[in-house]
């Protein structure tokens, strides 16, 4: 999650109205199996990101360039495995037949639109604002909002720990592995670091955090409100509704 | 207890696991309230872990095994209730990350008050007292982790001051802030301590903030060595506490030492290329590589990190490259080493154009020592870490032994260092001090023609700042060049250097 100035229009809504419109976009995405509302549900998403959530094209291609490592074989394995029916497509000495690529673009497009949605509601919501809407809208226990919050913190702060880990170790080493046994080692050494760094860094937030007082009392204040705008209560009302209308439709 | 007592130890023992060496010996000291008090100490002293198990860190999070009796204004830390022990003492660390637990500035200061259940408008007025007295009122809004080394220390302690606790413990917290910073936190100490807080600064070196205290408590191998006001034990103990390494040596280099080294690193200029040049470089953050490519001499777009820097460094040549934190030192030696993209005909190894070099490639002559050692660790033992360069630049095998001389130099090295005899032990459970000399000296013995210092002397005593500055004289010697950045440059006056200034992204010559 990031806490970036709050210019984007998605920035500027509370954690509780974007986590029932997420709410309502995973049932949707789960609900259809075709592969046209998907489809479009991505292509609103992808307009959400860029223009509601203020991600960059190059983040975004970025991001689902990562999301295709596993989509693009969950895309291949289910449209050779699944019961061939349809019309027959042959690719050379592979056959193809319609309904399990449109079974497996669907399946794909879901993950992806599942990913994407997940994504925005990170990139647009201050772990703070969530923490805050949690403990006090949904009366969950501050401790578990607050592991939830530091875990997505974490995430981009060991993401650059590994960074600096392998800048180092390419350093060190000088020049680029030889050979299987090098690579393994390289990256044997780099996921080591990693996980030490982890371990360090979990280890002296706890004691840090511990030593501010945290977990002293059962109930904690908070210096933000947990406010939510007309704007919010309309996009809650919304989802559900469009929701709800979509569901019956198909 | 007796009231007017905020920390009383008696005969004190800390080992980091039990049955090995202990790092705090039997120690016992008793601080007045309202008192302020510098705890001095070499690398390895123990003055970290008295400071962790003060504020209960240790060994409730940090473990370890303790004995003897410890009060903090009437509480025994290992076992205090968590609400009661947070409202009564805080302590700063030396790595403001450590400590840093939230994503925005004005967060990390309400942290504390927060989880104390205080008011919203006590928190606000906490918060903002806070920020006001560490100079980051007007970035409350910003994130942690993008302010500076300082930046981010500053936040750290805003964090402990907004619990408004009466016990303050600064375990080496002015060791990343600049010569400005360095004076903020000087005045801010000397306003708690006329409020009637109760002050423990720990440190390594006796300095002005050190020496501001009225009182000094010298640690030597976990034991208290000397105690007393300040004025009289300076008076007395000067050697002694010149030797322990926390007061800087009277004489750096000998007079003769430093001009003949200038006579021959001018001639080795004069006659060989420039090994590293840079020209007109200007840089900002958040250019893509192909952008940082096309540009050449052109200012970038976006507010500049670096503006039209240009300097040389010939072999054998040792360059200091200053200035406030945020200046842009870091960002200079990071393009110098491709790990930001250099913009095309900006940066030149070897007469060759760095932006159409690799890491790899600029990496097999280029070596660099982190600010933080941690992250260049590569090496399960303090030997193999130092010998993994030379052994690498060897292409030797994992099985294959290391040549002779080689294990004397490593040796050797060892013995300056202070670690003789530590070999099999990990780099990880070293001191800072420590740490900050194994990566530096492993840089050194890397066998690469020019090795980048980041802030090698943050957090060091003046003896391990006198023996880094020995190791890089000898390096230069070799004919091998250094650039060290550094906001401490007068460790290592009266050696031959060239210290270049970075203000605000520019560069000038001294």
């Amino acid at each position: 999650m990031t806490a970036a100035a709050k210019d984007d229009p998605l920035q500027l809504l509370d954690p509780l109205s974007k986590l029932v419109s997420l709410f309502c976009i995973a049932v949707l995405a789960m609900h259809w199996d075709r592969p046209l509302p998907l489809v479009l549900m991505l292509a609103l998403l992808l307009a959400v990101a860029r223009y509601g959530a203020g991600m960059t094209w190059r983040r975004l291609s970025k991001r689902m360039a990562y999301i295709a490592i596993f989509g693009l074989p969950l895309l291949l394995l289910t449209a050779l495995a699944a019961p061939p029916s349809g019309a027959v497509l042959e690719v050379g000495p592979i056959r193809l037949s319609e309904g399990p690529v449109a079974y497996a673009a669907a399946i794909t497009l879901r993950m992806f639109c599942l990913f994407l949605s997940s994504l925005i509601y990170i990139e647009s919501t201050d772990p703070q604002d969530f923490v805050v809407m949690m403990t006090i809208r949904l009366r969950l226990p501050y401790r578990f909002a607050f592991g939830v919050s530091m875990a997505l913190t974490f995430l981009p702060m060991l993401e650059a720990e590994g960074r600096s880990a392998a800048e180092a170790r390419k350093i060190r080493y000088g020049r680029k592995p030889r050979g299987f046994g090098e690579r393994v080692e390289n990256w044997r050494g780099n996921v080591t670091a990693v996980f030490t760094g982890a371990v360090r860094r979990i280890e002296q937030t706890a004691g840090s955090m511990e030593a501010k007082g945290f977990g002293a009392f059962r109930h904690r204040t908070f210096l933000r409100e947990a406010r939510i705008s007309a704007g919010g209560y309309a996009v809650m009302l919304l989802s559900v509704t469009g929701a709800s209308l979509l569901l019956w439709i198909s | 207890m007796d009231p007017a007592t905020a920390i009383w130890l008696e005969n004190v023992t800390y080992a980091y696991e039990q049955g090995s060496r202990s790092v705090i010996d039997g120690l016992s000291l008793r601080v007045r309230t309202g008192e302020w008090v510098t705890v001095c100490g070499a690398s390895g002293s123990g003055k970290s872990a008295l400071a962790g198990l003060l504020s209960g860190y240790l060994p409730r999070s940090g473990g370890g095994h303790r004995e003897g009796r410890i009060e903090v204004d009437g509480l025994d830390p290992a076992t205090a209730a968590i609400a009661d022990l947070a409202s009564r003492i805080g302590l700063v660390f030396q790595d403001p990350d450590a400590q840093l637990v939230q994503g925005l500035v004005e967060d990390e200061a309400a942290f504390g008050p927060e989880n104390l259940c205080l008011p919203p408008d006590v928190i606000r007025r906490r918060v903002d007292e806070a920020l006001r007295d560490v100079e980051l009122l007007e970035r409350r809004r910003d994130k942690v982790h993008e302010l500076s080394g300082g930046g981010r220390q500053r936040a750290a302690i805003a964090s402990v001051l907004a619990l408004e606790p009466p016990i303050l413990v600064l375990d080496e917290a002015a060791a990343n802030l600049d010569a400005g910073g360095r004076r903020r936190l000087l005045a801010l100490l000397r306003r708690l301590h006329q409020a009637g807080r109760t002050l423990v600064t720990v440190t390594g070196r006796l300095d002005e903030l050190a020496l501001a205290a009225p009182r000094l408590v010298v640690l030597d191998a976990g034991r208290v060595v000397l105690d007393g006001p300040v004025e009289p034990l300076l008076r007395e103990h000067r050697g002694r506490l010149a030797r322990l390494g926390l007061l800087p040596a009277e004489t750096r280099v000998s007079a003769a030492a430093a001009p003949a080294a200038a006579a021959l690193r001018a001639a080795r200029a004069d006659a060989s290329p420039p090994l590293l040049e840079i020209r007109g470089l200007s840089f900002a953050y958040g250019e893509g590589k192909r952008a940082a490519r096309r540009r050449s001499g052109a200012l970038p777009a976006g507010p500049c990190a670096l503006r039209d820097v240009s300097m040389r460094i010939c072999p054998g040549e040792w360059h200091i490259l200053r200035g406030e934190n945020g200046s842009g030192k870091t960002t200079l030696s990071r393009l110098i080493l491709g790990l930001l993209p250099a913009p095309a005909g900006a940066v030149f190894w070897q007469g060759r154009d760095a932006s159409r070099l690799s890491v790899y490639d600029l990496a097999a002559e280029i070596g660099y020592v982190f600010q933080h050692p941690e992250q260049q660790f590569v090496a399960a033992k303090v030997l193999d870490e130092l010998l993994f360069g030379p052994r690498r630049a060897l292409r030797l095998r994992a099985k294959e032994p290391t040549p002779e001389p080689l294990l004397r130099q490593a040796a050797e090295l060892l013995r300056q260092i202070g670690l003789a005899g530590r070999e099999s032990e990990s780099p990880y459970v070293l001191s800072g001090g420590e740490k900050r000399l194994l990566s530096a000296a492993a840089g050194l013995m890397s066998g690469k023609r020019l090795i980048v210092l980041d802030e090698p002397t943050a957090g060091t005593d003046y003896a391990g700042a006198r023996l880094l500055s020995r190791l890089c004289r000898e390096a230069v010697a070799q004919g091998k060049s250094i650039l060290m950045i550094t906001h401490e440059p007068e460790f290592f006056a009266g050696e031959p250097t060239r210290i270049w200034t970075m203000e605000k992204g520019r560069l000038r010559e001294y």
